[in-house]
């Protein structure tokens, strides 16, 4: 039997050539397959014609604008240097560095996956590794490194990031762990006012302290039980990485594990 | 940035934001967020090989952020796929203004009627996405769960618009 997708490859033109021929025979000799392909093609002009209409709409004077502005700087970011910042570590050309790091900060902890998201600028970029070997791999081979299978990663993982700021309120963490880090010590336990998706005050626990290799005071601060992200998550542990800088902790990193 | 940035670049994310958007949520919005994170970081992206794949994503996240803004936690649902309870009708009433064919119109508020996944993924078939392009942006593991997915959405469309 020819799986329906085959079908849809070949009504919308992009089947391998090869299999072409197969598909072709089991469309002539099976007419819910001919109905099937013909559906295909329909909904395929449905859409095709749908984007076109989309596009057909003139922009607004906003959008308008605001691609003129990033015309321009795209014009004059080729003439800029950016300077090293430690929040902008994980830039593509830094990946080996702040693999690293990751390596040094999280290597040996988790058995499953590790992901690591560091932030920069106030955002989010993501970095997953579905297994150690290959984290420890992509760390070796940080020139080589394909950007493709970078946006792949951000991508899924952004979604899992997603599901994280839908209860977690990184301002007032920051904020409210700021008026009470400075009493703890590695091993405590603590609360703030955070609650998880299901409405339950969150208990932390400050795993360690440590010294980032810029000289930057460091804080491990762990979810201590599981947390759940989303409905059909079991549960995921959660640890955040804050640091010091201009006198007061901010989230640096978040890392996710099974 | 190795991408053309051109009004086609813009108009393809006012497609694709179509089938993010939900309930009050602009989509000509999400696109200006994305376009305007892309500015406020442009020298971390200049050499991004797919600008677009990034400001989807972008787009995505401000949507959970609107989301999230409006306290509507509750009818948000996680990327296994359970559907969205959000109220779409601002959005119809979006679609109804829009300066498209009234068959458009259709097309749009039937994806729209859909789940999240399909609306999706529809909208990104809609913008002439390939399926590797597809698969980056919505996270999906395999190439075969991306073509199931879509094979499945178009099934289902297809009999929505006959009904």
């Amino acid at each position: 039997m020819i799986d329906e997708t085959k079908i849809m490859q070949y009504a919308d033109g992009t089947l391998p050539e090869e299999e072409k021929e197969a598909v072709e025979k089991a469309i002539e000799s099976n007419s819910e397959l001919k109905k099937l392909f013909k559906d295909y093609q329909e909904t395929a002009d449905i859409l095709f014609n749908l984007g076109q209409s989309i596009k057909s709409q003139p922009l607004p004077n906003s959008l308008k604008e605001k691609l003129k502005v990033l015309n321009k700087a795209q014009e004059k970011v080729i003439e800029i240097t950016k300077p090293f910042a430690f929040f902008n570590i994980f830039k593509v050309q830094y990946v080996g560095i702040a693999a690293a790091l990751a390596l040094f900060f999280y290597g040996g902890f988790y058995t499953q996956g590790v992901m690591m998201d560091k932030k920069i600028d106030g955002d989010l970029t993501v970095q997953e590794f579905s297994q150690v070997s290959e984290f420890q791999t992509v760390a070796k081979k940080t020139d080589n490194l394909k950007l493709k299978k970078q946006i792949k990663s951000y991508e899924y993982s952004s979604t899992r990031i997603t599901n994280v700021y839908r209860f977690f309120d990184e301002e007032k963490f920051t904020d409210e762990l700021n008026n009470v880090i400075a009493d703890l010590k590695e091993g405590d336990e603590f609360e703030l006012s955070l609650k998880d998706a299901n409405g339950n005050i969150i208990k932390f626990i400050l795993v360690k302290t440590f010294e980032s290799e810029d000289g930057f005071q460091c804080k491990d601060i762990a979810f201590k039980k599981k947390t759940s992200l989303s409905r059909t998550d079991s549960g995921t542990n959660l640890k955040l990485s804050m640091c010091k800088k201009d006198d007061r902790y901010k989230l640096v990193s978040i890392n996710l594990s099974k | 940035m190795k991408e053309k940035l051109d009004e086609n670049f813009v108009k393809s994310l006012v497609v694709i934001a179509q089938g993010i958007a939900k309930g009050n949520c602009d989509p000509y919005e999400l696109v200006s967020g994305a376009m305007e994170y892309l500015i406020k970081n442009k020298e971390k992206y200049m050499d991004h090989p797919n600008l677009k794949a990034l400001a989807v994503l972008k787009m995505k996240g401000l949507f959970i952020d609107d989301i999230r803004k409006s306290k509507n936690f509750t009818s948000l649902t996680d990327e296994e796929g359970k559907e969205m309870e959000i109220n779409d009708e601002r959005q119809m009433d979006m679609v109804e203004k829009m300066e498209v064919s009234s068959e458009a119109k259709k097309v749009l508020k039937t994806i729209k009627s859909m789940g999240e996944k399909c609306q999706e993924i529809l909208m990104l078939a809609a913008d002439q996405m390939s399926m590797q392009e597809m698969q980056e942006i919505t996270g999906v593991k395999s190439l075969g769960t991306v073509l199931s997915r879509l094979s499945n959405c178009r099934k289902e469309l297809k009999g929505l618009l006959a009904a």
